[in-house]
């Protein structure tokens, strides 16, 4: 099972002022939810968590899973997987190809990709462009590619802004249900009160 | 933003060696410009031959004609280019059109030109058509060509820009989402073409300032075209730079460099007035923005896309003209063909001109591979610092390109295919960094973090994610650079020495010979080497994307 | 890309050979055989190109000798060159073996030590050159000292079209006149293009009261005096130009097209065999003929010239020593191939070769040798680039 992320003594700021003043602990198969208006800092954390802070930032503290150090530790070998607003499906790749991407055994690439997307209802749209898929489709579909690649955590940045409500509820349901199932500890930024009730775990509000 | 040190270090080798070598290039004007040339025993600094450089006969009015034609020539290109693309990208048919611009593109400049004095000269296919009807004789003995005010220059820069911009735009174009946008401005009313040069025009701007900046720094620098269509009495500066390099008397190259430090300043002057033309154009386009005027940009969008086939109707007949030419026999004004119609010339040059294909395709292959590969790692590690390597399109070659010739020479590189090459990727990486700056940076940086949370290597994430994103930004870039490179002519004379032939070379060659024939059939073999890969380019992104819509523009 | 030129520099080998004396020919045929002569000489004209690839085939036949015709726009890329490589030591192994020149151009480089030699004067075939009546050792006035081998000869003749124009123009008064009577019908190459200097240089030496004082260096003290006719007849010619001189043909060659075009009636060329060539290659219409001027015109010789750091010298010198053979010279006199005139002394021939030449027809527009009439001497160079300067503040800048 999954292992605690620690976020320990953050500070980062722009130009000697600080944004953000942090510290938290996610246990496996919990959700954070941050909460904060637009500018609070919310996606600078988590591109601070990935790895991908912009130089322009000065960061202090740091990231942790179980016992594991990841404050140095290049982004492709934190194992922390980031959903966004947009599903962001690579588009020259098939559906299959999307999926198939994250593995890391790539020896029983067909069985896994048929098995993720049959975990979603998408049986079958293995070969079919994104582009032609709806928005709720899309989103299972940059799920599984998350998820298939075996995060050790999971970010989500907004994941269900852009659905609508029907829709929204479905979507949210399935990830967070995911993220228990996987064990993983996750952090999910939003400004929607539904998705942090929804999400049953703490909840930091900044700015 | 985590790009691994390896990348950062090999981009900076990259930039610190063009810069070496440009700042040769430099040294190479500047010294003989304050007077230090020690081939004629000059080592001692002065002022003198910048003083002779100004009071050189119609060097103003040559200073002030650099400046004038290539700001017109660049501000009608940039204009003409919008409107058409607001009100041809909601046509089906637009990407058609496209294929037609990108091979007038490759059409090498010179070419070009003459092909166009041929259609628009007091003896050319225009009046001849008209003596024909009212039965005179004589060509009349007008001023069309080289006139003083340069605007057969103008029209010749412009018919050759607007395609390069195009190309640069629609690679843009695919980057801001353009569908969406259109779907939002219809939605509160606007008309297609007016809410597009509102609400997508400037993001498109944005991202292609940097090519229409090139476009700037050539069209005032600019030698061939100048010396085919421009004024000789006095010419653009370029042009009189060019005549004091290549008098017999040695001493007068000192004049030449001062000269092509003025040039230097018209071209700053040139960058300034267009950066105030930029602010003032936005003021006007934002009080337009803001009234709210919904319509009206359709009457406007159909007058240039008239104007703009009209210049290629004049740029793709000056083009069915160089193959006329290349088959004519004796060929008398006012007759619309020639006397007869023969191979001869062709058996004549044409085992020539095809032989010497073989090395100018070399030459442009291994130039715009290699070039190609380091405007990535340019973009990928140093992206800060990426103004140098444009200097290369900034100065006159005339100048600046001896001082290189030295550099090499005191390194004891001989004039070899591998010096060409490298001489020819100094001008090809600033075009492909041009051509793929843009769409490299709209790629959205989301499309890295999801790939490297995923645990993928950066340099596989880069082979997978980011390269097939790029491709149809990539064969663009690569067919520019191919095309750049066949074009290059005295990079290719200098470094090359004679001893490297490219179709450029034995095309310009001839062509001082002024026998419209020879003209006509390099003319054709050069565009042919130019235009073979802008087909590829065109073609191969959609076969390869067929069936991914995401990857289609528009 | 300094790296890669670097390891690629290295694969150039060393051009270190000791250059052969001339005097012991047949020491500089044995260094000759094999080396790769690159001649840059002007491309412009594709009866020279052809002509220059004849000579390739045949020096390639008897001697070994590869030979690279660099075709340049203009002789000066030469000579930039060469300066080049002197600038950056490169004293041995130079990229250029054989120039194409005469003129200012060689005035130019041999003043500054551009050049190898004296090697002329020892070619075999010199025996053959004809040193008293042609100025094949003096060029512009500029002793040539055997730094250039002479290896054909001009001489300014008028191109006319005989649709337009009836009889000859005879004098440059005759010129002015027609030309004032028939405006936009005439023109030249724009100063400073060689032949456009050239009519600048004729209607000087045609018009001065003093022509003697020509072959003296330009001074302050008496240029005005001396171009004063010059300037009163090209400021009443001007007008009545071709595009009333507010556009100039920027080569020769060019003229050529504007005839065609029925631009104008008119040129100056330097070549007597040009319009000939030019009918047969369809870039003349047949009626156009040649005159001279009656108190005779300019005429110089072409030379072919050794940078001091060429890496072929002795290939160079056997080049330019095939270009002095009665073969060479008969066919580059050919009207139907070059039209050049020889600058061989018919007396020096033997019988057969001789005979080649006397049967040589002049073709269609080429005038007889006696026809051709006086053969005046060039200014001293600094008079061509004197006025061409001064022509261009007065009409090449308005």
């Amino acid at each position: 099972m999954g292992e605690t992320l620690t976020v320990h003594a953050l500070r980062i700021s722009l130009d000697n002022r600080p944004l953000l003043d942090l510290d938290f602990q996610v246990p496996p198969s919990r959700i954070l939810t941050i909460m904060g208006p637009s500018g609070s800092g919310k996606s600078t954390l988590l591109a601070w968590m990935t790895g991908h802070l912009s130089p322009a930032f000065t960061a202090k503290g740091r990231i942790s899973l179980g016992d594991r150090d990841l404050t140095k530790v290049p982004p492709h070998l934190r194992h922390i997987g980031i959903l966004f607003q947009d599903p962001l499906l690579f588009p020259h790749m098939s559906v299959g190809g999307n999926i198939a991407f994250g593995l890391r055994d790539p020896s029983d690439r067909d069985l896994a990709v048929r098995t993720a997307l049959s975990q979603v209802d998408l049986d079958g749209f293995e070969i079919r462009d994104p582009e032609t898929l709806s928005g709720g489709q899309k989103a299972r579909v940059a799920l599984m590619r998350a998820l298939v690649a075996k995060p050790q955590a999971l970010l989500l940045d907004e994941p269900f802004s852009k659905l609508d409500n029907a829709l929204r509820d479905t979507v949210r349901r399935l990830v967070f249900e995911r993220i228990k199932e996987r064990g993983i500890p996750a952090v999910l930024v939003t400004h929607d009160e539904g998705d942090a009730l929804a999400a049953g775990g703490p909840v930091i509000t900044l700015g | 933003m985590g790009r691994s040190l390896y990348i950062r270090w090999l981009a900076i080798a990259v930039l610190v060696i063009a810069a070496c070598v440009l700042l040769s290039g430099l040294l190479g004007v500047v010294l003989p410009a304050f007077g230090i040339f020690p081939v004629l025993g000059r080592t001692e600094p002065s002022l003198l031959f910048l003083k002779s450089a100004l009071s050189v006969a119609g060097v103003w009015r040559a200073m002030l004609l650099s400046l004038g034609t290539g700001l017109l020539a660049t501000a009608l290109a940039c204009v003409t280019t919008f409107l058409l693309l607001a009100a041809l990208t909601r046509q089906a048919r637009f990407n058609r059109l496209l294929e037609l611009a990108a091979p007038l593109l490759a059409v090498p400049h010179a070419a070009a030109a003459f092909g166009i004095a041929f259609v628009i000269a007091p003896a050319g296919w225009a009046v001849r058509l008209f003596a024909n009807l009212a039965g005179f004789d004589r060509p009349p003995d007008v001023v069309i060509l080289n006139d003083p005010l340069g605007l057969s220059l103008v029209l010749g820069l412009v018919a050759k820009e607007i395609p390069f911009l195009l190309l640069m735009a629609v690679a843009a174009l695919s980057q801001t989402r353009p569908a969406q946008s259109a779907k939002i401005f219809s939605s509160l009313g606007y008309g297609h073409v007016t809410g597009w040069l509102k609400v997508i025009a400037p993001q498109v701007y944005r991202r292609i300032r940097l090519p229409i900046f090139a476009v700037l720094c050539f069209s005032v620098s600019v030698v061939d075209v100048a010396i085919i269509l421009g004024p000789s009495t006095p010419p653009t500066l370029s042009v009189l730079i060019t005549r004091f390099m290549s008098a017999p008397d040695i001493s007068e190259r000192l004049i030449g460099s001062a000269l092509a430090v003025l040039q230097f300043g018209v071209l700053l002057i040139a960058l300034f007035a267009w950066l105030l033309f930029e602010r003032l154009s936005s003021l006007i386009f934002k009080t337009w923005i803001g009234r709210g005027i919904r319509n009206g940009g359709q009457l406007l969008a159909n007058a240039a896309v008239i104007l703009v086939f009209g210049q290629m109707l004049v740029l793709a007949a000056g083009i069915v003209s160089l193959v006329v030419w290349s088959f004519a026999g004796f060929w008398s004004f006012p007759d619309l063909w020639p006397d007869q119609l023969s191979a001869k010339n062709w058996t004549r040059f044409g085992p020539e001109a095809l032989a010497v294909l073989g090395p100018t395709l070399a030459v442009a292959t291994v130039s715009s591979a290699v070039s190609y590969g380091l405007a990535l790692i340019l973009l990928n590690g140093a992206q800060k610092y990426l103004g140098f390597i444009y200097l290369a399109l900034l100065l006159p070659q005339v100048v600046f390109l001896p001082g290189i010739a030295n550099l090499m020479l005191a390194m004891d590189i001989g004039a070899s295919f591998w010096a060409v090459v490298s001489v020819h990727i100094l001008f090809v990486l600033p075009y492909m960094v041009l051509a793929l700056y843009g769409p490299f940076n709209g790629i959205d940086p989301r499309y890295r973090s999801i790939a490297l949370g995923l645990g993928i290597h950066p340099f596989r994430v880069f082979l997978t994610v980011t390269l097939p994103m790029l491709l149809g930004p990539s064969l663009a870039a690569l067919a520019i650079g191919f095309a750049v490179s066949v074009a290059q002519y005295l990079p290719t004379l200098l470094i090359g020495a004679g001893r490297v032939v490219t179709i450029t070379t034995e095309a310009v060659a001839l062509a001082s010979g002024g026998d419209r024939r020879v003209i006509g059939l390099y003319g054709l073999v050069q565009t042919l080497a130019a235009v073979l890969p802008f087909g590829v380019a065109i073609i191969l992104p959609t076969a390869v994307w067929h069936n991914r819509k995401g990857m289609q523009n528009g | 890309m300094k790296k890669l030129a670097i390891a690629l520099g290295l694969c150039i080998p060393a051009f270190a050979q000791a250059q052969t004396d001339p005097s012991d020919w047949a020491a500089v045929l044995e260094s000759a055989k094999g080396q790769t002569v690159y001649w840059n000489a002007w491309g412009g004209s594709t009866t020279t190109n052809d002509f220059i690839a004849w000579v390739g085939k045949r020096v390639e036949e008897d001697f070994g000798i590869t030979l690279e015709h660099v075709k340049l726009t203009d002789t000066a890329d030469a000579v930039t060159r060469v300066i080049s490589e002197k600038e950056a030591g490169k004293d041995m192994g130079g990229a250029i073996d054989l120039i194409w020149i005469n003129g200012a151009n060689f005035a130019s480089m041999k003043g500054a030590g551009l050049l190898y030699g004296p090697f002329a004067e020892q070619l075999p075939n010199w025996a053959f050159v004809d040193t008293n009546g042609k100025t094949v050792q003096t060029d512009f006035t500029v002793p040539t000292d055997g730094y250039e081998s002479p290896w054909a000869m001009a001489q300014v003749v008028f191109m006319y079209d005989t649709a337009d124009i009836s009889e000859p123009l005879t004098a440059m008064e005759a010129i002015s006149t027609w030309a004032k009577a028939n405006p936009g019908r005439f023109t030249f190459p724009q100063p400073p293009d060689f032949l456009g200097t050239t009519f600048l240089k004729q209607a000087l030496v045609s018009l001065t009261d003093d022509p003697q004082r020509l072959a003296e260096p330009v001074s302050d003290a008496d240029y005005d005096t001396v171009t004063e006719p010059l300037w009163a007849y090209i400021e009443t010619l001007t007008p009545n130009l071709w595009r009333g001189g507010e556009v100039y043909p920027q080569t020769g060659p060019a003229q050529l097209q504007l005839i065609a075009d029925n631009e104008i009636d008119l040129a100056i060329s330097f070549s007597p065999g040009e319009a000939t060539a030019a009918i047969a290659n369809g870039q003349l219409p047949d009626t156009v003929r040649t005159s001279v001027l009656e108190g005779g015109t300019l005429g110089n010789a072409s030379f072919v010239a050794i940078p001091y750091n060429s890496s072929a010298t002795e290939g160079a010198m056997v080049v330019a020593n095939f270009l002095l053979s009665p073969e060479a010279q008969l066919r580059a006199q050919d009207p139907a191939i070059l039209g050049y005139g020889t600058v061989l002394d018919m007396d020096a021939l033997s019988e057969t070769d001789r005979a080649a030449f006397d049967a040589l027809e002049l073709g269609i527009a080429t005038l007889s040798p006696s026809e051709l009439g006086v053969v005046l001497p060039e200014p001293h160079p600094s008079w061509m680039t004197r006025i061409a300067e001064d022509w261009n503040s007065r009409y090449g800048a308005n």
